[in-house]
């Protein structure tokens, strides 16, 4: 074991003077994961605050509710959500929809006031970017409920509305006792509504006692950091044991046959060496993971134990992997190959259950799923038994590839062909 | 020269996984299975947890149904589901008596991991809709949608394709796989004979600076090119992508990009003298630049300052030339801004690749 000790340390030595490919490696995650947080929060600082909707608005109807709504687009309960881009007709406001990226156009058209108060169906217009594909439907879905409301308003005002227009125009003031009908009116069906809808009785909010899946509880960098993680320790591995190809090329373990140190150890202090890499990087990406995301990984000893595994797995399938190939150009192409296919079908991007029913059970026999759905759930908040699972997987999958790795690169090199 | 360094990369197996096969498989996985064509025409599902029997939660129900989701409706005695719904919403048992006594109800809404955003936005407004409707329905009687006071018409500027889906991840994965090429292999390959004094072997060749440098640049746009050529076809053909009216104007937005990403590549292989190094730099560039120039989700879902941030790069500027002639059914003068500013990137790149490459040395 000493020998072996003093192998991987000379050998860690021997990496530590180069550590550029392994910066890099970790680079990759970090900055996939940084623009990751960066579009959509969840960094430190929490959650990204959503974009403004940005809207052109053309308000060819010059009634009363045209001043309320240009008002309401400019109040301080829509400002820093809402974005108004005001226009004077519809070329001018197609214009401005495609040159500032708008979302949509809204276009009020002429007597859109006039039609709605005398009991005709009031149509207004709503033009979405064609180049855009999310936010003109928010912009739609905010158009109907607008649109809702005005009709409820509508029928708050009920008979009245006409004579309500003339008063706000200056007319009927005179007519005291149709203005105190007119009012009791009004009044009596605000008295319906309020405290019906003036807020709504009715609200959505989250569920007690679920808060890892309630709505505003999911942690998105807490689920996708995980698997950046994953697929950045699969890649760094593979850099590591290209290093023993990099080595044949030029003959330096060949050398060490005639050296008074059996064939296993020099594998097995290689493994160890590149072990040590991998761990030391996992203990990195984690606290990059809490100190520029926030990701809270969870109860310590479960931590301890998958973060071991994992090691162990990353680095036992890069070993079997680079004792299958032949060349460094082999190894290149097939741990690529490998490691994203199994980054894709393993749930790294995209939850397994969103994929074709077919495909979901590819996950499981993915390292990648293993690992980061381990974290995620510890991140998550859960403890021993909700990983119990991933780590029997995890060790098995360790045992398996250390050993079927370890025995192949001794082979090989035994036979001087590594 | 060119030639020489097309025939290189195209020897290397994970070059050609890379460059040909990787853009694929990454459309493919998004574009095709994980997305829908157009997301505005699924009808989103909602698992609906029923509690109380009152004619409120009936009507509520109804409601949520005309507002165009898919509903699941799980009755009181019913048996939940196993496995939790990507989203479900719970009537409460006395909810009816909460709205007859006008008492505030909170209907408890979940969303699992697997539950996209759009359609969550989706589910949160039909069901505002339909409440704020139950409540006028209480408070003024029926209130029927057809006969709406206020109605909304609401349309495309264009009938051109939306980028979501294929029309998203085709172009996205395009300029993204393009600039990774040239800055990962292209950067590597010109990094590795810098250091290995190829370069240096050529200089006393008759072939000038000048030429050794355009030859290097020929390389990587030749590369580029073939992969772009690549690309458009099978967007033709497996993803059936309408590429716009102008065809002129796409193949000169895509020569500047070519040229673009070839220079960049030149210029980060003239930055490094280590193959790895200049491939490990080239990664990380080319995933800030992907994601902030809009090729790895629709540009507005970003903050503001990062999409008026993308203009810096050239991603932003060939994914928004690629909408304007995909979704926007633009002609080629409307690109030719897109092509000046990607055509000045490579010629900036290229001057100070030149500086760099000095073959004397």
């Amino acid at each position: 074991m000493g020998t072996i000790l003093t192998l991987a340390a000379k050998d860690l030595r021997r990496r530590a003077a180069a550590p550029g490919p392994v910066l890099l490696n970790l680079a990759i995650p970090l900055a996939i994961a940084g623009m990751l947080a960066l579009a959509f929060g969840g960094g430190t600082g929490g959650g990204a605050d959503p974009p403004p909707l940005k809207l052109v608005l053309v308000m060819l109807d010059e009634g009363p509710l045209s001043e309320f709504l240009s008002g309401a687009s400019q109040n301080s309960q829509t400002a820093g959500r809402l974005e108004v881009l005001r226009a004077k007709d519809r070329q001018e406001g197609l214009a401005r929809l495609r040159e500032e990226e708008a979302a949509a156009m809204a276009l009020f058209p002429e007597g859109f006031t006039r039609d709605l108060i005398e009991g005709r169906q009031a149509v207004f217009e709503l033009v979405k970017n064609p180049s855009q594909s999310f936010m003109p439907l928010v912009a739609e879905q905010g158009a109907e409920v607008l649109s809702l409301y005005l009709t409820v308003g509508r029928r708050l005002l009920g008979d009245d509305a006409a004579r309500l227009q003339g008063m706000l125009e200056g007319e009927g003031w005179s007519d005291t006792a149709g203005l105190a009908l007119a009012l009791a009116s009004l009044y009596g069906r605000i008295q319906s509504a309020d405290g019906m809808l003036f807020p709504p009785l009715i609200e959505t909010g989250e569920p007690a006692g679920d808060p890892g899946e309630a709505r505003g509880g999911f942690d998105f960098m807490s689920w996708m950091y995980p698997g950046m993680l994953m697929m950045g320790l699969l890649f760094l591995g593979a850099g590591q044991m290209r290093d023993l190809l990099m080595e044949r090329q030029a003959g330096t373990l060949r050398r060490q046959l005639c050296a008074p140190v059996a064939a296993w150890q020099v594998v097995a202090s290689k493994v160890l060496s590149a072990a040590l890499v991998v761990g030391a990087a996992h203990v990195l990406l984690m606290g990059a993971g809490s100190a520029f995301f926030g990701v809270r990984w969870g109860s310590a000893l479960p931590l301890a134990l998958v973060s071991a595994l994992i090691v162990a797995a990353v680095t036992g399938f890069c070993a079997l992997l680079f004792a299958l190939v032949r060349t460094e150009r082999q190894g290149d192409a097939v741990s690529g190959i490998v490691i994203m296919v199994m980054s894709l079908m393993g749930g790294t991007f995209i939850p397994p259950q969103a994929l074709p029913e077919a495909m979901r059970g590819m996950a499981y026999v993915t390292m990648n799923h293993w690992g980061h759905d381990a974290l995620r759930e510890l991140a998550s908040g859960k403890g021993w038994a909700a990983v119990a699972a991933h780590a029997a997987a995890l060790a098995a999958m360790a045992a398996a590839f250390i050993l079927a790795g370890t025995l192949l690169l001794r082979r090989r090199h035994v036979r001087g062909a590594l | 020269m060119a030639r020489e360094d097309l025939r290189l990369t195209l020897r290397d197996r994970s070059s050609i996984f890379w460059i040909f096969l990787a853009p694929f498989l990454w459309v493919w996985f998004f574009g095709f299975l994980a997305r829908p064509a157009d997301p505005s025409g699924r009808q989103v599902s909602l698992t609906v947890f029923q509690e109380d029997v009152s004619a409120a939660a009936e009507r509520m129900i109804e409601l949520m149904k005309g507002a165009g989701l898919k509903l699941a409706v799980v009755p009181p005695a019913g048996e939940r589901p196993a496995k939790a719904p990507a989203r479900s919403i719970t009537i409460p048992a006395g909810f009816g008596e909460s709205i007859a006594a006008r008492r505030k109800v909170t209907l408890p809404f979940s969303q699992g991991r697997d539950a996209n955003p759009e359609g969550t936005i989706a589910v949160e407004v039909a069901v505002h809709k339909a409440s704020v409707r139950l409540l006028a329905e209480e408070a003024f009687g029926t209130l029927d949608p057809a006969e709406d006071a206020v109605k909304l018409e609401s349309s495309w500027a264009t009938d051109r394709p939306r980028p979501s889906g294929a029309y998203q991840t085709i172009p996205g994965n395009l300029v993204m796989f393009v600039l990774l090429s040239a800055m990962t292999y292209g950067a590597g390959l010109l990094a590795t004979e810098r250091r290995a004094g190829i370069l240096r072997r050529i200089a006393v060749s008759p072939a000038g600076r000048t030429d050794i440098v355009l030859g290097k640049l020929a390389g990587r746009a030749a590369v580029a090119a073939v992969q772009v050529s690549v690309f458009v076809v099978i967007g033709l053909t497996v993803f059936r992508i309408d590429w716009g009216g102008a065809p002129a104007g796409l193949a000169l937005l895509l020569v500047c990009l070519i040229l673009c990403a070839a220079s960049l590549g030149l210029l980060a292989g003239a930055l490094f003298t280590s193959g790895d190094a200049a491939s490990g730099a080239g990664v990380v560039a080319t995933m800030v630049m992907s994601a902030m120039g809009g090729c790895w989700w629709p540009s507005e879902v970003m903050p503001g300052w990062m999409r008026t941030a993308a203009y810096a790069f050239p991603t932003a500027w060939a994914m928004n030339g690629l909408h304007t002639l995909i979704s926007w059914g633009g002609r080629t003068p409307e690109v030719l801004p897109h092509c000046a500013v990607l055509g000045l990137i490579a010629l900036a790149a290229t001057l100070a690749a030149v500086r760099r490459l000095d073959p004397a040395r």
